[in-house]
């Protein structure tokens, strides 16, 4: 089986040194990771084989699966579309140090980094990204095409919407069960970012206390 | 039969029942795993389960059959665990500590009764932790630390060496309390809320609540602002 890693930029380069492994619990079966390249630019990185997108493009499906490591959430989606028109499906990459407690349900095409924690009763959209260290706490709902910098902390009764980027090390506060945290679609929390309510749709808020 | 009573219907509770069954199973190694009775105490929920588990009242848990009754609180509040430790403990409840096997704990360290640490927690080396300590997920204590009775610390909390934490103090997410000295502890009173990503650089009085970074005081920062 071939594992297309979406992209060359540090994100992908990150998730390379365990996609292999990762794939290969999810598939049972033996795994070659290369990277494709968007761009269509061809040169071999770290070691592994680098396709261009429009190569993966004329490979067998049934033979491969992606990971779409691409951190624009709207260039996620839009690659994400365009390769399950041509019938290609999606591998979910998760470290090996990644827990979730029981009660959750993830979307197809997650890539998960060291450490990554999802505690209980909650619902992950598609395509969803976490790097390293980053947490989700109980009662929480997340869009799709969302993706969590490393050790940024969503506690509990928080709704993140889609296309939401959350930067490294931010922190939402907890909300309540009848009156849980919004992240409105689209919304970029900045790193460091500390949220203390609502972030209203397409908004981008950073600083301590976050506006 | 042992019976545990997890405390605490929330999303604490929910988070924390996982939990209960290898943390009792852990004490008593020769029980076998169906002698073990889990369940929630929670007289404000309005239901008998929760989660797949029988929710009990106290006066139903203190009074369900049982050779052994262990319990723990999942409430984030000190302040409310100590009346409930102060309800239970006298009835012949006792305390047993929740701690997820990724937990570290260094020797050299003590953690009094009934403590929670969920995962991937860390003690390091000769700190003294008081009673039904709340640890959450990624949080550490580092050396020489000094924690009181019913402290509660959020998720990604980093108390660095030589702090001493009184009694019933809460820590936010991600808060950074900055190493004290041996000869000069960084000290936070009894009592002292220190809010979500927090960095605080200097001693905390009783019963404050400081915010932001450097953390201050809430109602100068408030002041501040307008």
């Amino acid at each position: 089986m071939i594992l297309g890693i979406i992209g060359t930029e540090p994100s992908a380069r990150a998730i390379m040194p365990y996609a292999e492994a990762a794939a290969a619990v999810e598939l049972s079966e033996t795994v070659e990771a290369v990277f494709v390249s968007p761009d269509n630019t061809t040169t071999g990185l770290d070691g592994k084989r680098c396709l261009s997108f429009d190569d993966y493009l004329q490979m067998d499906p049934a033979g491969t699966r992606f990971a779409l490591a691409v951190t624009d959430t709207y260039e996620r989606e839009a690659l994400a579309n365009r390769l399950s028109e041509a019938g290609f499906s999606p591998a979910s990459l998760r470290h090996e140090t990644w827990g979730a407690l029981p009660g959750v349900s993830i979307g197809e095409g997650d890539l998960f980094g060291q450490f990554v924690a999802i505690t209980t009763r909650q619902t992950i959209g598609r395509y969803f990204q976490a790097f390293a260290y980053s947490y989700v706490a109980h009662d929480c709902a997340v869009g799709d095409f969302v993706t969590l910098g490393a050790r940024a902390c969503c506690n509990g009764n928080v709704i993140v919407g889609n296309h939401v980027t959350i930067g490294m090390g931010a922190m939402i506060m907890p909300g309540r069960p009848n009156k849980p945290v919004m992240i409105g679609d689209g919304a970029i929390i900045g790193m460091g970012a500390i949220v203390t309510g609502d972030v209203p749709a397409g908004a981008t808020v950073k600083g301590n206390p976050a506006s | 039969m042992i019976l545990f009573g997890l405390v605490g219907g929330g999303g604490l509770g929910s988070e924390l029942i996982v939990h209960s069954l290898p943390s009792v199973m852990a004490k008593h190694p020769e029980v076998a795993p169906e002698d073990i009775r889990v369940v929630y105490v929670d007289s404000a929920l309005q239901r008998k389960t929760f989660l797949g588990m029988d929710v009990l009242s106290e006066e139903e848990f203190l009074a369900a059959p049982a050779t052994t009754r262990y319990f723990n609180i999942a409430i984030g509040n000190g302040r409310i665990r100590e009346e409930v430790a102060k309800r239970l403990e006298p009835s012949g409840a006792k305390p047993i500590s929740l701690m997820h096997e990724t937990t570290d704990m260094r020797v050299g360290s003590s953690v009094g009764d009934g403590a929670i640490f969920t995962s991937r927690t860390t003690v390091t080396a000769n700190s003294a932790i008081g009673r039904y300590f709340l640890c959450q997920g990624f949080s550490y204590v580092a050396h020489d630390c000094v924690v009181g009775d019913f402290v509660s610390f959020a998720g990604r909390v980093c108390c660095n060496g030589n702090v001493h934490i009184g009694n019933h103090v809460t820590v936010g997410t991600g808060a950074l309390l900055r190493q004290g000295t041996e000869d000069k502890p960084l000290q936070v009173g009894d009592g002292a809320t220190i809010g979500m990503g927090a960095v605080v650089t200097k001693d905390v009085p009783a019963g404050a609540t400081v915010v932001g970074n450097p953390a201050r005081p809430l109602s100068s920062s408030r002041e501040k602002k307008a």
